[in-house]
């Protein structure tokens, strides 16, 4: 039949077509149902644990400690982004750096909220650097990930200058635009063209006082459109929290 | 977990390749299965082969995207079963209706007309697929590539079923001028 060789033919076009009509994945009522029993039981367990004497104090210092500023103004969320082609809807919970006091009478240092795919990302302090990473990420590829830290009495063009200063030269480097926080640089860098080359988006940002956020997302090439179009979504939500 | 990473998997001849592709895109598979077979076990088979054929392939073959690259085999393997099933007339389901509404779409035949190789006609498609609004190409996919039901693009793009009814005949009859535009025949 010749309307049966349109079909066959059909099969083999584009793949940006294909994906783009794919039926979206809708999110799975199981998980929300699950979610919906293990937060029944977690009250049940903690409601029996506060009608003994440790419990009652321990739950001021819960009180005290979970409610904190990021967890209060930045509650989780769903976030429909596009990965190659496809939308995909995920949960996203903040994280980030709450404004830290210094010392009397001077200003607190700026913090910032940043919401993460908390399915596919986790998040890790060290030395002050916020670092989100991939969760079972396969060991044997190039790093992918995004590193956020704060870089205090310094100016973003400084910044900037000594971001650069630290690609290598035989990278190529490029400005880019495509962000839009008010008071910030931003660059592109990259080792060559191979799957795996390196890959860097590095963003300057101003705190508003008298520092700046410095954030690199790296990944490998191949990895552009997946955890590349991933981190820099995560990106769009960043937010400063000021020190005043 | 991410394409890229799968795939490696597969290079790296893991087990946990299939593991993860059943995880991520097996639900999409046994739809596309499921939507020209309309037997639970017979696509459940086709999935599983989708998996065996994938293994063999990866390497040397490394796909730009998984999805699409599953989706064709799995389409393939499900439109071979369908054949046989048809041969034996046990054919059913959505391409008995979807041949039907294509059967517009062919050009009555004309002996000076160009008859096109598989190939071309793929790259016809292309183009016509490029030439679609973004709605109508999404409906024409989902109908002819994908065979879901009218009733279910509907739900899944918003529109009354009319609508998507609409869009596929105005689609067809472009993609039937196009053809007797180009003076090529099937």
């Amino acid at each position: 039949m010749k309307e049966e060789r349109i079909i066959q033919a059909l099969g083999q076009v584009r793949d940006e077509y294909i994906i783009e009509a794919a039926p979206v994945r809708k999110k799975e009522k199981h998980r929300a149902l699950r979610g919906l029993a293990a937060a029944f039981a977690i009250v049940l367990l903690g409601a029996l644990f506060l009608q003994t004497a440790p419990g009652a104090a321990a739950a001021e210092y819960v009180v005290e400690k979970v409610s904190s500023l990021i967890d209060t103004l930045f509650p989780p969320k769903d976030i429909t982004i596009m990965v190659e082609g496809a939308e995909v809807e995920g949960q996203y919970s903040a994280v980030g750096q709450e404004p830290e006091a210094r010392e009397t009478g001077t200003e607190a240092t700026p913090g910032f909220a940043i919401y993460i795919d908390s399915e596919n990302y986790t998040m890790t302090e060290e030395n002050g650097v916020t670092i989100i990473r991939p969760v079972n990420f396969y060991p044997d590829l190039p790093t992918c990930g995004m590193d956020i830290v704060h870089l205090s009495d310094i100016t973003v063009q400084e910044a900037a200058e000594a971001a650069r200063a630290e690609i290598p030269s035989d990278w190529e480097v490029s400005e880019t635009e495509a962000w839009s926080m008010p008071d910030s640089l931003s660059f592109f860098a990259r080792s060559g063209w191979e799957w795996d080359s390196a890959c860097k988006q590095v963003f300057l940002i101003s705190d508003g006082q008298q520092g700046v956020f410095q954030v690199t997302i790296q990944y490998f090439f191949e990895a552009a459109e997946g955890h590349g179009v991933r981190l820099l979504s995560m990106l769009q939500t960043f937010t400063l929290i000021p020190g005043d | 977990m991410e394409d890229d990473q799968i795939i490696k998997l597969y290079w790296a001849r893991s087990e946990d390749a299939i593991t993860q592709t059943a995880r991520k895109y097996g639900s999409y598979c046994y739809t596309i299965a499921y939507n020209i077979l309309h037997s639970s076990e017979d696509s459940e088979e086709c999935v599983n082969d989708t998996y065996m054929k994938t293994w063999s392939s990866l390497p040397p073959q490394r796909p730009r995207k998984l999805s699409a690259f599953l989706g064709k085999i799995t389409r393939n393997l499900s439109l071979d079963r369908y054949r046989h099933y048809t041969a034996e007339k046990r054919g059913s389901g959505q391409p008995v209706l979807a041949l039907e509404e294509l059967s517009g779409c062919v050009p009555a035949t004309d002996s000076t007309e160009k008859v096109l190789d598989q190939m071309e006609l793929t790259a016809l498609l292309n183009r016509f697929l490029a030439s679609l609004s973004s709605e109508s190409r999404k409906c024409f996919m989902r109908r002819y590539w994908y065979f879901s039901p009218v009733s279910e693009i509907a739900r899944d793009y918003g529109m009354t079923e009319s609508k998507v009814k609409m869009s596929l005949l105005r689609s067809r009859n472009k993609l039937r001028e196009m053809m007797e535009k180009e003076g090529v025949s099937l």
